[in-house]
This record gives C-alpha cells, sequence and structure tokens, in this order.
C-alpha cells in the first residue's frame, strides 16, 4: 500500500512538474475518490472490519492529444480480493470529425444488443476494453471501428471482484442520415472466447437499426442476430447456436401529453458483452436474479406523462417483461410486472413528489413502495426537505411472513455548501439466524460538505440493503452497520 | 489496515495543496452529441456568449430531475444575457422516445443531447449523478459539482455573475453616468 502511495505522489508531483513547464499547451484535469467503510457488523462474521476504496483519475490534454490513468486500489472485507494499481491507461488524438484511442476504453453499439461494454460499481460490472477505437463522424454519416480484449469476470472465481482478460472482440459499426429525421445504422461483431478449460470458439453478431424523429413522433427499431457458442458462467454449450432480438420504441408527444412505448422481445441473445434493453422503470430483467442479462425474454412497457397544469407533471409506467417459455416444457421461470405512478409539483416554489410504484417479481415476491417527498424554502438559500416511505413485502421467496420497511428522514440544506440528514426506520421482518438481520429500530445521520471541488460525505447509522439494477442486471446489497465516508476531489 | 485511511488523507491534503497548480487552466473536453431532432450540437456551438451549465442526468435520476427543474428556471432569467444550459443525458441503452416524452412534459426549452454510449459522461469523469459542470464562455471548467439540493441554485446564481454579458439595464446605467 505505501508503494502504491508513493506511485501516486510521483505521478502528482511528475503532472505539476509538467504543467508549471508549459502552462499554456497542456491542461491536467483529475479526479480522486476515495471510501471508507468501517462495518461494525462485519468482525462477527469473522471477516476484516474495514474497507477502502480509492480512485484516481488523471487526464493531461495537450492539444488534439490526450492520455490519462485510472489508479486503483481496493481493500474489501474479502481479502483475497484486494488489489492496487493502474486499472486503466489510455492515449488518443481527436478533433472535430475524427477520433483515435488506443488503451483503454468503452463502447455500445446502438442500445446495446450485440455490444455494451460499461462499468457500474452499483453491480459491479466493469467491461473495459483493452485495444484500439477509432471514430468517424460527418453531418450525414458515422462509423466506428474496435478491436480488443474485453475484461470479464473471472467464471472460477467465486468473487465478483476477481477478473479476466482474455476473450477478443473486434467491431465495425455504421450509421447513415440521408436526411436528419431519418438515420440507418448497421453494425457486426465477432466475440472470442479464449477459455483454458474449453477451448476457443466464435460468436458473430450483427444488427440493424433505424430511427425516425418528426416533431411529436418517434420511432426507433433494433435488430440483432448472433451465431456461435453460448456461454453462461460455467456453463457451455458447445454446439453453433443462433438466437436473434428486436427492440422497438415508438413515442408521441406534446407539451400536453407525451406517450411512450417500448417492445422487446430477445431469444438467445447472451453474449456475455451485451445488454439488451430492460425495458421497465426498475430497469430489470425477468431473469436478473439469475444473472443473467435479460437474454432470453420479451415483454412491453408504456410510460404515459401528461402537464395539464403548468406546475405539475404526472406520470404513469406499467411494463411487463417474461423469461422466454423453455421449448420443452412451455414453461417460464421467470417474470416481472412493474407499475410506476407518480405526480410532482410546485406549490409556490416548494416542491411536491408522491409516487407509488408495485413490482411483482414473480417467485421472489410482491413489493408496494408508497413515497412522498417535499422540500420547504426557508429562504433563498436555505431548505429543508422531508421524506417518507413505506415499502410493504409480500410472498418473499424464502417463505416468511409479509413484512413492511418504514423509512422517513429530514435534511436541511445551505446552498452549495452543507447538508445534514437525519434518517430513521423501522421493520417487521423477522430474521432466520442464516440471514444477515437488520434492527427493528434503525437511524443514521449523514453530512455532506462541499469545499470548492471537494465533496465530503460521512455517514453513521444503519442502512437497509437492496436490490439495485444497471441495464437489466441486477445484485442484492447487504445491509450496512456502521461509518462510511467519501471524498471526491477534483483538481 | 488502520493506517490506510490516514495515510490516504494525507496523499488527498498534498493532492488538494497541488490542486490550485493543476487547476490553473482547465479546459473543457469537446463533444458532439445528437440532440432530440437528430441535430448535431457540438460544445463548441455553445461556447462564446456566457457561462454554461451542463447537466448530466438521466429520468431515473430523481435528483437530476429536480436540479433540471430549478436550473431550468435560472436559465430562463439569465438567457438573455448569455447563460447556456445543456442537459446530457445518460439513460444509454433505455428509450429515446421516454426521454423525448419526459422533455416534452417538463416543458424544457434548452438543449438536452443524447450520450448513447457514455462518452461524455467518461470523458467529464462523471462517475455519479446528478453531475454538473459549469464552464466560461471560452470553455474553461470554472466549477464541478456532484448532488444537487433545492437552495443551490442561490450560490449557482453566484457564480455564474461575473461571466455574464452585461444585461440592458447595467448598458444603459454606464451610458447615462457617461
Amino acid at each position: 500500500m505505501r508503494v502504491s502511495i508513493i506511485l501516486v505522489l510521483v505521478i502528482v508531483l511528475t503532472l505539476i512538474s509538467l504543467v508549471e513547464s508549459d502552462a499554456t499547451d497542456v491542461t491536467i484535469q483529475a479526479q480522486n475518490r476515495l471510501e471508507y467503510y468501517l462495518d461494525r457488523e462485519a468482525d462477527s462474521l469473522g471477516a476484516r472490519s474495514d474497507s477502502l476504496r480509492n480512485r484516481l483519475v488523471v487526464d493531461l490534454l495537450y492539444g488534439n492529444f490526450y492520455g490519462g490513468i485510472w489508479y486503483e486500489a481496493f481493500h474489501p472485507i474479502e481479502k483475497d480480493t484486494s488489489f492496487q494499481g493502474i486499472t486503466q491507461r489510455y492515449f488518443g488524438w481527436t478533433d472535430d470529425n475524427a477520433e483515435v484511442r488506443i488503451g483503454n476504453y468503452y463502447a455500445s453499439f446502438n442500445k446495446g444488443l450485440i455490444l455494451r461494454s460499461y462499468e457500474s460499481e452499483d453491480v459491479q460490472i466493469d467491461r473495459n476494453i483493452e485495444g484500439i477505437w477509432g471514430s468517424y463522424r460527418a453531418e450525414k454519416y458515422n462509423f466506428e471501428a474496435l478491436t480488443g480484449k474485453i475484461q470479464l469476470r473471472d467464471p472460477l472465481s467465486q468473487s465478483p471482484l476477481v477478473r479476466v482478460r482474455r476473450n477478443d472482440v473486434v467491431g465495425f459499426r455504421g450509421e447513415i442520415t440521408p436526411i436528419r429525421q431519418i438515420r440507418f445504422g448497421g453494425a457486426a461483431l465477432r466475440y472470442t472466447e479464449n477459455d483454458p478449460l474449453f477451448g476457443t470458439s466464435h460468436t458473430n453478431a450483427q444488427e440493424v437499426a433505424f430511427d425516425f424523429t418528426h416533431g411529436a413522433f418517434d420511432l426507433y427499431a433494433n435488430y440483432a442476430r448472433q451465431q456461435g457458442t453460448t456461454s453462461f458462467g460455467l456453463m457451455r454449450f458447445d454446439q453453433l447456436d443462433e438466437g436473434d432480438g428486436t427492440y422497438v420504441t415508438a413515442a408521441i408527444s406534446t407539451g400536453l401529453i407525451g406517450i411512450a412505448g417500448e417492445y422487446k422481445n430477445y431469444y438467445n441473445l447472451g453474449l456475455d458483452i451485451n445488454a439488451p434493453p430492460a425495458a421497465n422503470h426498475r430497469n430489470q430483467s425477468a431473469n436478473a436474479f439469475t444473472g443473467a442479462n435479460g437474454a432470453n425474454e420479451r415483454g412491453f412497457q408504456i410510460s404515459t406523462f401528461l402537464a395539464p397544469f403548468e406546475n405539475w407533471t404526472f406520470e404513469a409506467s406499467v411494463a411487463q417483461s417474461s423469461e422466454r417459455p423453455d421449448p420443452e416444457t412451455g414453461h417460464a421461470a421467470h417474470y416481472i410486472y412493474n407499475n410506476f405512478y407518480e405526480a410532482r409539483g410546485y406549490i409556490d416554489r416548494h416542491i411536491l413528489i408522491l409516487n407509488y410504484e408495485r413490482t411483482n417479481m414473480g417467485v421472489e415476491g410482491i413489493e408496494h413502495l408508497p413515497y412522498g417527498e417535499f422540500t420547504y424554502y426557508i429562504d433563498n438559500e436555505n431548505t429543508v426537505t422531508m421524506t417518507g416511505q413505506v415499502k410493504k413485502y409480500e410472498k418473499v421467496i424464502s417463505g416468511k411472513p409479509d413484512y413492511n420497511e418504514t423509512d422517513f428522514s429530514i435534511a436541511f440544506s445551505h446552498s452549495y455548501f452543507i447538508t445534514l440528514t437525519l434518517f430513521g426506520g423501522f421493520t417487521s421482518e423477522e430474521f432466520s439466524e442464516h440471514e444477515l438481520g437488520f434492527p427493528e429500530r434503525s437511524g443514521a445521520i449523514s453530512l455532506n460538505l462541499r469545499y470548492g471541488e471537494h465533496d465530503l460525505n460521512i455517514f453513521y447509522g444503519d442502512q437497509r440493503g437492496g436490490f439495485v439494477c444497471t441495464e437489466g442486471t441486477c445484485r442484492e446489497v447487504p445491509p450496512f452497520r456502521g461509518l462510511k465516508t467519501t471524498l471526491v476531489s477534483r483538481f | 489496515m488502520h493506517r490506510i485511511p490516514v495515510i490516504l488523507v494525507a496523499m488527498l491534503l498534498v493532492l488538494s495543496t497541488a490542486s490550485n497548480t493543476l487547476a490553473a487552466d482547465k479546459k473543457a473536453f469537446d463533444f458532439t452529441l445528437n440532440d432530440l431532432q437528430n441535430k448535431q450540437v457540438s460544445l463548441k456551438s455553445l461556447l462564446g456568449e456566457g457561462p454554461v451549465y451542463i447537466a448530466f442526468w438521466a429520468t431515473w435520476c430523481k435528483p437530476c430531475i429536480k436540479e433540471l427543474e430549478i436550473v431550468s428556471k435560472v436559465y430562463e432569467d439569465y438567457k438573455d444575457r448569455g447563460f447556456q444550459l445543456v442537459g446530457i443525458n445518460e439513460d444509454a441503452g433505455r428509450s429515446h422516445s421516454k426521454v423525448k416524452s419526459f422533455v416534452r412534459a417538463k416543458n424544457w426549452n434548452f438543449p438536452i443531447l443524447l450520450d448513447d454510449n457514455e462518452k461524455v459522461k467518461r470523458d467529464y469523469k462523471a462517475f455519479g449523478l446528478p453531475y454538473s459542470v459549469i464552464l466560461d464562455a471560452e470553455g474553461n471548467i470554472i466549477h464541478t459539482a456532484y448532488g444537487f439540493r433545492a437552495g443551490d441554485e442561490a450560490k449557482l446564481k453566484e457564480m455564474i455573475e461575473p461571466h455574464l454579458l452585461e444585461s440592458e439595464e447595467d448598458t444603459s446605467e454606464k451610458e447615462t453616468e457617461e
């Protein structure tokens, strides 16, 4: 650890001297985020009591050239997944129309049906690619090409934090805009898995996309297909396997009313490196619990927005997704029905938000979540915000009785400088001895301070666990009891 | 392990001390993105008049929506003095149709740009939402911030004031003095 810190200091001091030597041409931007957790429950589990994560990102711009590094130190509660070092480095050239980048990068084709390389700490995914990426953009067309090795979770490790980079991806995307209202696009991808146990296999994927936008109307259609070996973690089916996917959205929107519809139909479109849209308010796939990314399901979402009065908007969203039925049994194991309704508006200048969400996740149970929030302006700079919600769980998978979680908070905020929040809550959930429990009554305090380009948050108390979803993939975050400190600094 | 936080705090103090030097010249990354009508909009086209407020947001991000609702009122008050507001949407793989309907219902009259592959978000190091960047008319970064609370607009007005064009009242007052 000490060596890594010295390395960071050397990098920073080198950059400072570089700036001082030629301040007119070079721009340096850096951001450091430090998170330190002291978990007062961890000791009872026999794990380390504190964990630390630090990410320093430094970018250097010199004319049309740029370069950067990510330096990360991560010491989680699980000791065997600690790491520290440079996790990303890149160098590139860009002008008004073109860009070339060598090193680490993220890329997505259209809506992610065949490629979405992204990072989400919430669901512990980091699919950055190491290689070469280039793009060219003009008024009526743009192109994008890439090659490299993609970082994925190591299927041989129990920890989602242990990652490997042995699979290759090569791709090309093109797009033509004959008139401003219409766009046609297409993309092709070749994905090569170099598995130490099963050897090398290839998957080819192609897609076409169409986009029409004119005035109040909007239509988007995306069709993709893939041919090749499919793998899901350690399970692997060594035969040519074909899949396809369709994603369509349409909307009509005026100032008074807007209606947007989404339709998805994916069959065997699991590529490890894609993330087809989940098409619901929670961004959750029907089979999110299995760790898959929604590559084998169909569903729809209809959203309506109303603005009948000047300071009020209303939203209603209804979505249904279900896993594609097993061809032999005709049985769909997972589904999700999600309804969301919201009203938000201003009373004088004070802000009121009311919403209700109901999610039926089949065997995982049903969640009801009414939520209210009111922000009161004491004066121009000082506000008080109160929130309250009651989360009701029915028919949960463990077979435990239905239960409620009630949470409320009150926050005082002074313009751009300080926010102090008090949290309280109680639950009627009964925990078994195998579960990480949570107190019947809980409380917490949070302090946010902003000074110049530095944001400091100190949290102490109890925080419920929960389900977080990104790009259709979800993760159950365990409850936390203790101290959290986050400091984000930008230079 | 317990020494690590102490060492890191010391490291950050060094970084903070160095920040004044590093902040001497912070040019913003240029970008070109499509708006909701498929029209290409570049950062360069927004510069030249007054300060630019770039808000990274998404339809699922509740504080982001509150931020844009409030800052859009500031925009209406100051747009005649060169203040520019641009919302960079990070719904990414989700429905653009939904974004368009949402924006129209909100009656937001400033550019909403679609950051399809989140590249601009990463270039600006927006590792969480809401995230905002304020630029001067030349494209230099004046301020960046995570999060937004009601009441922050008071400080925002203070920050952009020196970079705004003179109002008609100011101009006529000067002419009267002369």
